[in-house]
């Protein structure tokens, strides 16, 4: 038999393809080919701490406190005045180049929430600190999602909750889009009273979460980001100490349906300005069965004013409307009502500035500082100043 | 609401299914750089919820539970 040139050449070029592929295949890169030999040993690889004291004035009719009688002698606004210091610190550590540990501990001191409401019930109104501990863990696999599984522990007086949940999440196309969605659970126990201090008995609230969002690269300068939540309650949905002012005089507890559901859709884009600035736009629509309708407009301006250093100036509005069963006077005792004013119709502005720098240091790595001053302000008497510093250090 | 839900949904798709439209890893500096980050720092996301968890009665739910976890409802 014989074989043309041309035959010869199509069966060698034919062979060499197929010794090319399954040589291709034999040479894929392990983790340890491109990453060199990664210690499977637990790694600091960032640790951070921030503290944040606010310092709020106001008024609202659920607070008994200092309220005044009125000429009707029904009970007006009481004081919602408050201290709060929030110390938070947390750490990561990486466990060889696929599994990220997360170690998280924040802790609320609120000195003065609801000074003589409810101090016969417990200290918490004088001063109530409230802990937290929490633990994420995130597995990565490069060719399937990341999978992150976190549960938390928090205590407070007379309180104790309980949380847990995953993020699945996956990159397409060159990690330009990243899809994220999040399940997360949480089962709260309380006490409840009644307004004069004593004692009902325990009671639950069990909150379920998911969320779905997909972040989008749209140029090499702008960022888009959409993502929607519903949240599912169960439960005491008050918290058993607020008021309610009662047209006859006196007060009575707060009555709200023991279940809601919650719906919150946001979109936001980070745009880069040609003048070394980034300017992001924030939306966000809130709805929910007890009649809660909110929408929330978040502008942000930062200025890179050295290559270690910017700053920050950014504007919340939030508007909504009140619960159906608000009220500030109860007329009768078997119908719902709140008289909170985080329940009540009221527009909210934030006006706040930053300034940051990320300093690469030799021994340490890179290390991140900042420090902001906010003040929250509403239509419905309060105010809030806030003042929050962060250091962080990735190594 | 409804109408919401269904542009979230078409978004979501159409970004899902845009692959086409892609940004190489080299040009994307800019996108990388601390300010343009639409996720914030996770202790200054954190204190920013609870400060608007706690404080308005329609704060939550983008990206974690709306209320719970805490004695403030």
């Amino acid at each position: 038999m014989q074989l043309s040139v041309k035959r010869v050449l199509a069966l060698a070029s034919f062979v060499c393809c197929l010794l090319g592929a399954s040589r291709a295949h034999a040479d894929s890169f392990s983790d340890r080919d491109i990453l060199g030999n990664v210690s499977e040993s637990l790694r600091l690889k960032e640790i951070g701490a921030r503290a944040t004291g606010f310092s709020q004035h106001g008024q609202g009719f659920q607070s008994r406190a200092r309220a005044e009688l009125s000429s009707k002698g029904v009970w007006g606004r009481g004081s919602e005045r408050l201290t709060v210091f929030e110390p938070q610190l947390d750490a990561t550590f990486t466990q060889g180049p696929r599994i990220q540990h997360r170690v998280w501990i924040p802790v609320d001191v609120v000195t003065a929430a609801s000074p003589d409401a409810v101090d016969m019930v417990s200290a918490a109104s004088r001063q109530n600190v409230a802990g937290t501990v929490a633990l994420a863990t995130t597995l990565k696999t490069p060719r399937l999602v990341d999978l992150t599984v976190h549960e938390l522990a928090h205590f407070e007086e007379n309180y104790r909750a309980w949380g847990g949940g995953f993020v699945l999440q996956k990159s397409f196309a060159e990690d330009n889009t990243v899809v994220a969605m999040n399940g997360n659970t949480s089962l709260d126990t309380f006490n409840r009273y009644r307004l004069s201090g004593k004692f009902i008995d325990r009671e639950h609230r069990n909150t379920n979460n998911g969320n779905l969002g997909v972040t989008q690269l749209l140029s090499p300068t702008t960022l888009a980001h959409v993502n929607y939540g519903i949240t599912v309650q169960e439960g005491l949905l008050t918290n058993s100490w607020n008021s309610v002012p009662f047209a006859l005089g006196g007060y009575v507890a707060e009555a709200a349906p023991r279940d809601r559901v919650r719906h919150a859709a946001v979109a936001r884009v980070s745009q880069w300005l040609p003048w070394n600035g980034a300017a992001k736009a924030f939306y966000r629509f809130y709805g929910d069965t007890w009649g809660v309708v909110a929408h929330t407009f978040e502008g942000e301006l930062n200025q890179r004013l050295t290559p270690t250093m910017y700053l920050r100036a950014n504007y919340r509005v939030h508007q909504q409307n009140g619960a159906r069963f608000f009220t500030e006077r109860a007329f009768d005792l078997s119908s719902l009502r709140v008289s909170d004013s985080d329940l009540a119709e009221f527009t909210a502005q934030t006006v706040g500035f930053r300034i940051a720098v990320d300093v690469p240091t030799q021994p340490i790595g890179l290390l991140h500082v900042d420090l902001s001053y906010e003040r929250y302000f509403r239509s419905n008497d309060l105010r809030v100043d806030i003042v929050t510093w962060a250091a962080r250090c990735r190594f | 609401m409804r109408r919401i839900c269904r542009a979230l949904v078409v978004f979501t798709w159409g970004a899902a299914t845009s692959g086409c439209v892609v940004v190489p890893q080299n040009r994307r500096a800019r996108l990388a750089d601390p300010m343009m980050q639409v996720s914030e720092d996770p202790l200054d996301a954190y204190r920013r919820q609870k400060f608007y968890s706690t404080r308005e009665g329609a704060a939550g739910g983008d990206g974690v539970a709306a209320g719970g976890g805490c004695s403030c409802q």
